[in-house]
């Protein structure tokens, strides 16, 4: 039973996708594609249920795994080729192919001659915990509703394109077959199929990003690709010196193994697979040139589950390397990448790259979580994650909502959009609250973070809680300065009309936006069913939830109280307040106004002449090329660092 | 706690509060002109000009800031509430920006562009004094070991003698948020400036005594912050925080006003570096 | 007299405006804000924003262009308010009534309260106009 379950959860998946590019039929590739939702979402909850296990499959899956490894490394090469050849040297071909030929001829001389047999046995190769669990409830349910959402995006999308044959077929087989993959990789327990899925995922993200097939989009896919074959050698060289260090490749054996000092040097060999995955600094283009992908591959692959993978991976790993200086290391590289994203993301005016830079920000922060390396700051990282993915994925596919409305993502177009867009316009205010506001869960993470930060008994604390109170106040400003244009309305006292309900476009974004609130006042009870048993796997729960508060050891956060408040303060007045047609008066623009309800003042020679407003963006003292040419070269100096650590001590 | 002290914490936050506050504004007002050589209004004058708001005609420009004025006002006393109630001071300080969030959203909900400059404005004050208190309360948790205000009251030492290097960036703290020079940036109590009244134009008549009022509370629960540094007693953390509330107000009118990319390098390097020089001094002297 | 009607007189508000006077009358006003006068203890605010305020205090007589102005600057007020028409230009035209672009006196806009005749007008004139002004408030609550 554990492995059917198991296999429906992989092979499944990557089934659907062939059929899905098979299909011609639209109709019939949606009746699939909510048919495999239904299924992943039912196994996952199963998943749940069920508990802890290990399984191993028969021995032919392993010749089968390291097979398609190669068939894999062969296909990033002949892209890498096949680029070579369109248009000749160039730092992304230079270095795809340079790339797969170390990783390929690294990883085959490890299985070829240096392993014992061929193929490598792991005792387990599958290990089901609680954090794999909830990866897999978030790949499943979140990744799901974003495959539903994509039908009609994807129909919307080619007809604004005015596509003559259609490309959803080949669209729909990668992104289900991600999801499949995803499910290996957070239940997998042996580095070399963990490695297979890892690429895999690596494959569908270049295959994604390139999907519009315009020379930006093939520039960017091939930037992803290189970038996450950094990671992909770096995993070669961890499954080298791990096995070679402590003779086995199994994860839950390595994270036993903490206190052997020779095993850092594969961990930070996986921790540098783990942020290129995750795209932090100076990694950081590859995700920002991957925001030309259609909103749905943003929202999967980009903030809610790809990128997950590797925080995901360092939170595993964390119990290997906890009290020693990579813990360190890798806690300060995290909380400098929050701290620069969340400056940048501030001069940014497409909605799709502020997310892209609040994403990457948010996993810096998970991985500084794991880097402080304690109970409380390892539960704040589970958490963050959960939380992260539900408003993230909800935020790009609101998002894509309005894109498809008003066919622009620039955030100087979105203004006053809750008068004209009043539904989609309030599940986006209310996703972008999710993510920054007390009491709501992601807040409570970062409460939480920063105690544990605050808490551990290092002479970096205080540096790197510098970087986490500046990061944090800075994501306050570029949110609330979109939610501001989103509110910027014309003086009148009319009531906005709600636009056309569309079943596709709004249910999954109100399904995640209940889930979000729902979880996040429900936080106590959630943390204590479904995040404690995660973290108690290798650490002592340091977190209660008494009265349905969230206890810290060391502090309290009474989160329904607050959000009691915020109904009092926030829902019941909009309900309440009524204005009448006479209190209307325009803005002020010294007695210049041309009436009340128009946004147009009288200039000279008596001109009408519209008002025009605009954001913040301080582009001059924070733009990306001032800043990045401190921010990059810091980041790789900080990344050497950590690796110079490893090997001196 | 029990419940007489809940109940008294509860009164003491939402009724004793706002007097305290408006008190504090007319002697501000009055120390003021008495520092320009004039005479200067009553010390009831902040009641005044409350009663004389709420009493005007309610006129706005939408509805949605007239929603965010209450949450402001909620939100802020929810905050002195939960910290007359000896909770986590993180948590106050967290929801504490809740309500500065609401006050900076109804102000851009106002397609105008002195509003729109304001609100923008007072988020890079947002910016500026937040990560101070933050850091504020994790030394106050290296000096007590909890980062619940009651573990302070329980401690029984006073935390100045070992805070004394973070003490001038809440000086800092309360001049960007009492709102007066040199870093009163987006708004100000003296008409005849640049953006006219910046995050307040566009309110009026009751929702700006709403408003008005909040901003007692905040003067109040600020005040309060800084008093925790002396607690044994309530008599020596007061007379601290009324030394302060007068530094800031000699401050006010010794200087003008400096733009925002100046309040966030004092903010940041020499508010900021100070919380953090005394928490690296809390790290290698034992906390 | 009531909590709020003392309120009322003991806080107003004050917005000035130049409707096209000299600017003579003007810094009379602003001198009443200076130490010398001390209009503040009164409670009386020079503030720059019509929603603000309870006074509106007007120099200069009305011409084709700012009438308008003025006019869009009295709705932004709200009730309770009083005018007050500063200086002899603004209270009938003065030296430049039956000139091609005037309209006259501020009161061909705008309702007029109180009238201050001068030219320019003293800053103790002004203060007992500011005066009956608050008189007039009291009694319209």
């Amino acid at each position: 039973m554990e492995g059917t379950i198991l296999a429906i959860a992989i092979i499944f998946p990557f089934l659907a996708g062939f059929i899905c590019l098979g299909l011609k039929n639209s109709k019939a590739r949606a009746t699939l594609i909510i048919f495999t939702s239904i299924v992943l979402i039912a196994l996952s909850i199963l998943f749940l249920r069920h508990g802890a296990f290990h399984y191993t499959p028969p021995a032919e899956w392993d010749m089968a795994i390291l097979v398609l490894d190669y068939v894999l490394l062969a296909y990033f090469l002949y892209i890498g080729i096949a680029d070579f050849i369109s248009i000749g040297t160039n730092i992304r071909n230079v270095f795809t192919i340079g790339l797969v030929l170390l990783q390929g001829i690294f990883l085959a001389l490890f299985e070829f001659s240096w392993a014992p047999h061929v193929p490598l046995e792991v005792e387990p190769i599958f290990f089901v915990d609680q954090l794999s669990i909830i990866m897999c409830l978030i790949i499943c349910i979140i990744g799901s509703l974003i495959c539903i959402y994509g039908i009609k995006y994807m129909a919307d999308h080619e007809k604004h394109l005015g596509l003559g044959k259609t490309k959803q077929p080949r669209f729909f087989f990668y992104m289900i077959m991600f999801l499949g993959a995803m499910n290996g990789l957070v239940f997998a327990n042996s580095l070399l199929w963990l490695c297979f899925f890892w690429e895999v995922t690596t494959l569908c993200c270049y295959a994604l990003i390139r999907h519009d097939e315009t020379p930006e989009a093939i520039g960017c896919g091939i930037r992803a690709l290189w970038m996450n074959l950094i990671g992909g050698a770096g995993f070669v060289f961890a499954i080298i010196y791990a096995f070679n260090r402590l003779g086995t490749l199994s994860v839950a054996e390595i994270i036993e193994a903490h206190g052997v000092p020779l095993l850092l040097l594969p961990l930070a060999f996986l921790c540098l697979a783990a942020f290129t995955k995750s795209a932090q600094m100076p990694f950081q283009s590859w995700l920002l040139g991957a925001m030309v992908a259609p909103t749905p591959v943003s929202a999967l692959l980009h903030s809610s589950t790809m990128v997950n993978a590797g925080v995901y991976l360092v939170l595993r790993i964390a119990p290997a390397f906890a009290g020693t200086a990579l813990s360190t290391g890798v806690a300060m590289f995290g909380g400098f990448t929050f701290m620069t994203t969340a400056i940048l993301a501030i001069s940014q005016t497409e909605a799709k790259r502020v997310l892209a830079y609040s994403t990457i920000g948010n996993l810096g922060l998970i991985i500084l979580c794991a880097g402080v390396n304690t109970p409380l700051a390892i539960t704040a990282g589970i958490t963050l994650l959960v939380f992260h993915a539900i408003s993230k994925g909800l935020l790009f596919l609101c998002v894509g909502v309005i894109d498809h409305n008003i066919w622009s993502k620039n955030i100087e177009d979105m203004q006053g959009l809750v008068s004209k867009l009043p539904l989609i316009t309030t599940i986006t205010i209310a996703g972008i609250i999710s993510m920054l506001l007390a009491p709501f869960g992601v807040l409570i993470s970062k409460w939480a973070a920063i105690e544990a930060t605050g808490a551990l008994a290092s002479y970096w604390s205080p540096v790197i809680l510098a970087l986490l109170v500046v990061g944090s106040a800075a994501t306050t400003v570029f949110w609330i300065k979109w939610l501001g244009r989103l509110l910027s309305q014309v003086p009148s006292a009319a009531r906005a009309k709600m636009e056309r309900f569309s079943p596709i476009y709004h249910i999954p974004v109100l399904l995640l936006i209940i889930g979000a609130i729902g979880l996040s006042i429900f936080i106590a009870p959630f943390y204590e069913r479904i995040i404690c048993p995660a973290v108690g796997g290798c650490y002592t729960p340091v977190v209660t939830a008494q009265n349905w508060f969230f206890w810290g050891a060391i502090g309290c956060f009474a989160a329904w109280p607050i959000f009691a408040v915020l109904a009092l303060a926030l829902v019941v007045p909009s309900l309440v307040i009524r204005m009448r047609p006479e209190q209307v008066r325009p803005a002020y623009m010294c007695g210049e106004n041309v009436e009340a309800e128009t946004a147009e003042f009288r200039s000279v020679g008596d001109e009408r002449t519209p008002l025009e407003t605009g954001g913040f963006y301080l582009s001059g003292a924070l733009g990306e090329h001032n800043l990045n040419r401190w921010f990059n070269p810091t980041a790789l100096i900080i990344l050497i660092i950590l690796f110079a650590l490893v090997v001196v001590a | 706690m029990s419940l007489w002290q809940i109940i008294l914490a509860g009164i003491l936050a939402i009724v004793v509060a706002p007097f305290i506050g408006g008190l504090l504004r007319g002697v501000d007002r009055k120390l003021t002109a008495r520092m320009q050589g004039r005479r200067g209004p009553p010390i009831q004058q902040p009641f005044y000009d409350i009663l004389k708001l709420f009493s005007k005609q309610t006129i706005t420009t939408n509805r949605t800031q007239l929603v965010l004025a209450y949450s402001y006002l909620l939100l802020i006393i929810t905050t002195l509430v939960l910290f007359a109630l000896r909770q986590d001071l993180l948590m106050v300080i967290l929801v504490l920006g809740v309500g500065s969030v609401c006050l900076v959203l109804g102000s851009l909900s106002v397609r105008s562009p002195y509003s729109q400059f304001g609100g923008h404005r007072e988020l890079l004050q947002l910016l500026a004094y937040e990560p101070i208190l933050i850091l504020f309360a994790v030394a106050i948790y290296l000096k007590t070991g909890a980062f619940f205000i009651g573990s302070i009251f329980d401690q029984g030492e006073p935390l100045l003698p070992s805070l004394w290097v973070a003490y001038p960036a809440l000086l800092i703290t309360l001049i960007i948020v009492m709102r007066k020079s040199p870093f009163d940036i987006s708004a100000s109590e003296h008409a005849h400036q640049e953006i006219v009244r910046g995050v307040f134009t566009e309110y009026s008549g009751p929702y700006l005594g709403i408003i008005e009022l909040a901003h007692w509370y905040e003067i109040v629960l600020l005040l309060s912050i800084i008093s925790l540094l002396w607690v044994p007693g309530i008599w020596p953390g007061v007379l601290l925080a009324l030394f302060s509330f007068f530094v800031v107000l000699i401050i006010d009118n010794i200087t003008a006003r400096l733009t925002w990319s100046w309040m966030l390098r004092v903010s940041w390097f020499g508010g900021l570096g100070l919380v953090i020089l005394n928490l690296v001094g809390l790290h290698f002297f034992g906390g | 007299m009531g909590l709020i009607t003392t309120s009322r007189v003991k806080s107003p508000w004050l917005l000035h405006f130049d409707c096209g006077s000299c600017n003579g009358c003007d810094i009379e006003i602003l001198a009443c804000l200076t130490p010398i006068y001390d209009v503040e203890r009164f409670g009386i605010i020079n503030i720059g924003n019509p929603k603000h305020a309870d006074v509106l205090a007007v120099t200069g007589p009305a011409n084709h262009r700012n009438y308008r102005v003025l006019r869009n600057l009295y709705e932004q007020m709200p009730d309770p308010k009083v005018v007050i028409a500063i200086g002899t230009c603004a209270c009938t035209g003065g030296v430049f009534h039956n000139c091609p672009n005037i309209l006259g006196g501020v009161d061909k806009v705008i309702p007029v309260d109180v009238y201050i005749p001068g030219c320019a007008v003293k800053p103790e004139a002004i203060i007992d106009g500011v005066v009956l002004a608050l008189n007039k408030l009291a009694k319209v609550g």
